[in-house]
């Protein structure tokens, strides 16, 4: 390159936003290695001991699976709904297709607080309706905006004749749309499931209302630390954030992120 | 041509079709019959309903009332996946996941076709339409030009009884256009598939279709070949849409069985041939095309029994190569084009000079007079 040699101003500014934003990771990085009991910066030394004591700790394996089982059941019932909701709202004119595109988008303006309050509220009105189901009807409540926004968006960027050209070649309806539509929304859905495990696997707010004798994890970190004071969360954390980052990856790598933040 | 692409040429009746759109008459009424092995262009502007009757053809648009009845049988009623009828899309829809190869043999999957029999009509169809090249190749990597000939090749893989193109070669620039319009007409006719073509651009209806059927409005205005429309318009509306056109508003004066004398103002009075459809009196409209028109010099003899005579002044003049535009304006003030070869050795006229305008009375068009548009 003919530009000069050291860094512009620009590039400076660049990366002081980069360190900036990336610090307090940075910091829970370099805690969790602490030797000692503290969650004290600068670390002391360096140790891997409570990384074993993030698997010695049953709570974390519980919420781990409680969280898995959160997010996947979660993800998979906002995709079916997700992917119904985008057809009637970029497919079909009718009375209240707007009604329901604001119904269906309303979690992400209603406050995670007062989402936790109400659902906490309705599922003590009505007793015959266990815990756990609760949690999955929350789950699917603040997955599906994102749901039915990317899927929304990929079904808009398709020309509507493709279906039309695949049914006068013969294809019935539902071929067409098996054929042709949903190969070609594929990646996007798949971008969409990603998204809603993450979405659901880090809820905390909302979470924290409803979770009885069996939290998710992130509920089960912050129960420990209330307890304890020792790196384990900080190196739990930093599992969770080599979890996150493995997965925009690997995202990036199949999907390509462009297909997500449209 | 290969044994595995054959087609049975079917003709297709519309009658009293209409289509309703939210309150809106969007096709009005139409009836048309096209005979088998014909292309039929619609031709209109943006809105006149000539894609909404290409869809009611292929079953994507249901009608609120008439008929569709094609090779015989009756379609109004009939899915669109049943009708077997070709549609090459203006967008060309081509399926984006799929090859070249896969887009065309994917209506034969449809129709169940075995794959030994799906490889030959591939072939066929890829040697046809000179593709053989880009069987693998994606759809995203190829030209517009190779779009359409892949759509093409696509649509009619099935064998339709009827292909319809929506726009084909609006998407492509204009050098490529006009290669096309005649490729197309060529692979049309030998393929001999009964065809509709939808386009708003005059000459590619005149250059791809046997019969071209004006629209505006919902309805179809005239339908005639080229030669039909250009030469014996209906209505202002079909004039202007094929080519230029000068009018007089006039009168009919007096009517034998064989000539027509027209009372046009400024005490000056043209002849025309009567024929069936000219109405024997009242208001009428004079058409004559630009290039019917020749100036002459005022001295010079004009055979008034078989020519009339407008005198004007010429305006302005523009060189175009082919030909030269020659604006003139008459006493009362009404412009008149005259269209000159470029070839024409005819003598230099100048700007500003009187001259006399004269045509053979049996070019002289009659149409019923229009309420102006104010």
């Amino acid at each position: 390159m003919s530009k000069s040699s050291g860094f512009s101003v620009l590039q400076a500014l660049t990366f002081a936003v980069l360190l900036f934003m990336a610090l307090p990771n940075l910091i829970i990085l370099a805690v969790s290695f602490n030797p000692e009991a503290t969650l004290a910066f600068p670390p002391t030394g360096i140790s891997l001991d409570w990384y074993l004591n993030v698997f010695r700790t049953p709570s974390f394996a519980a919420g781990l699976q409680q969280s898995v089982f959160l997010a996947s059941i979660s993800s998979a019932v906002s995709l079916v709904f997700g992917v119904l909701a985008a057809l009637a709202i970029v497919r079909f004119r009718f009375f209240g297709r707007q009604a329901i595109n604001a119904l269906v988008m309303a979690p992400l303006f209603v406050p995670e607080v007062v989402m936790g309050i109400a659902m906490l509220l309705w599922a003590n009105a009505v007793t015959a309706i266990s815990n756990t189901t609760t949690l999955v009807i929350l789950h699917c409540l603040i997955v599906l905006p994102y749901v039915v926004r990317l899927v929304v968006a990929n079904l808009q960027g398709i020309d509507p004749n493709l279906e039309s050209a695949a049914m006068l070649l013969g294809a019935r309806p539902m071929q067409a749309f098996l054929r042709i539509t949903m190969p070609i929304i594929g990646k996007g859905l798949l971008g969409a499931a990603v998204f809603a495990v993450v979405m659901s696997f880090h809820n905390f707010t909302a979470t924290m209302f409803l979770v009885g004798s069996r939290p998710t994890l992130p509920v089960a970190a912050y129960q420990y630390i209330r307890t304890e004071n020792d790196p384990t969360v900080a190196a739990l954390s930093t599992m969770m954030m080599l979890a996150g980052i493995l997965a925009v990856y690997l995202m990036e790598r199949w999907i390509g992120l462009e297909r997500l933040v449209r | 041509m290969t044994p595995s692409l054959s087609f049975k040429k079917r003709g297709i009746t519309l009658s009293g079709l209409s289509v309703e759109l939210q309150g809106k008459r969007i096709l009005d009424d139409v009836d048309l019959e096209i005979f088998p092995g014909e292309i039929i262009a619609l031709l209109g502007p943006s809105g006149c309903g000539k894609t909404t009757m290409l869809r009611a053809i292929a079953g994507l648009q249901r009608p609120s009332a008439g008929e569709i009845v094609v090779g015989g049988q009756a379609m109004t009623d009939v899915a669109p996946y049943r009708r077997n009828v070709g549609m090459v899309f203006q967008s060309y829809a081509l399926f984006p996941h799929m090859t070249v190869a896969e887009n065309i043999v994917f209506g034969l999957k449809m129709h169940g076709v075995a794959p030994a029999e799906r490889a030959v009509v591939l072939d066929a169809a890829l040697t046809m339409l000179e593709l053989s090249a880009l069987r693998d190749a994606y759809p995203a990597r190829l030209s517009g030009g190779q779009q359409q000939r892949v759509a093409i090749a696509r649509s009619i893989a099935t064998q339709p009884s009827v292909l319809l193109l929506d726009e084909p070669l609006s998407a492509l620039d204009k050098k490529l256009k006009d290669d096309m319009r005649s490729e197309l007409r060529t692979l049309l006719k030998k393929v001999g598939m009964t065809a509709i073509i939808v386009t708003h651009d005059q000459e590619e209806a005149l250059a791809i279709a046997d019969r071209v059927a004006v629209m505006n409005e919902g309805r179809i205005v005239q339908i005639g070949t080229g030669g039909d429309l250009y030469h014996n318009p209906n209505c202002r509306f079909v004039a202007d849409f094929v080519g230029y056109m000068n009018y007089f508003e006039g009168s009919i004066r007096s009517g034998s069985d064989q000539r027509l004398e027209l009372d046009i103002g400024d005490a000056r009075l043209l002849k025309a041939r009567s024929s069936a459809e000219t109405p024997a009196t009242g208001h009428v409209t004079v058409a004559i095309r630009p290039e019917a028109i020749t100036p002459m010099p005022k001295s010079a003899p004009v055979d008034q029994d078989e020519f009339n005579i407008v005198p004007a002044c010429l305006i302005s003049e523009e060189f175009l190569g082919i030909v030269t535009y020659l604006r003139f304006q008459d006493g009362k003030g009404r412009d008149l084009l005259v269209i000159r070869s470029g070839q024409s050795r005819a003598s230099p006229l100048r700007v500003g000079e009187h001259y006399d305008l004269a045509w053979p009375i049996d070019v002289t068009t009659l149409m019923p007079a229009e309420p102006q548009a104010a």
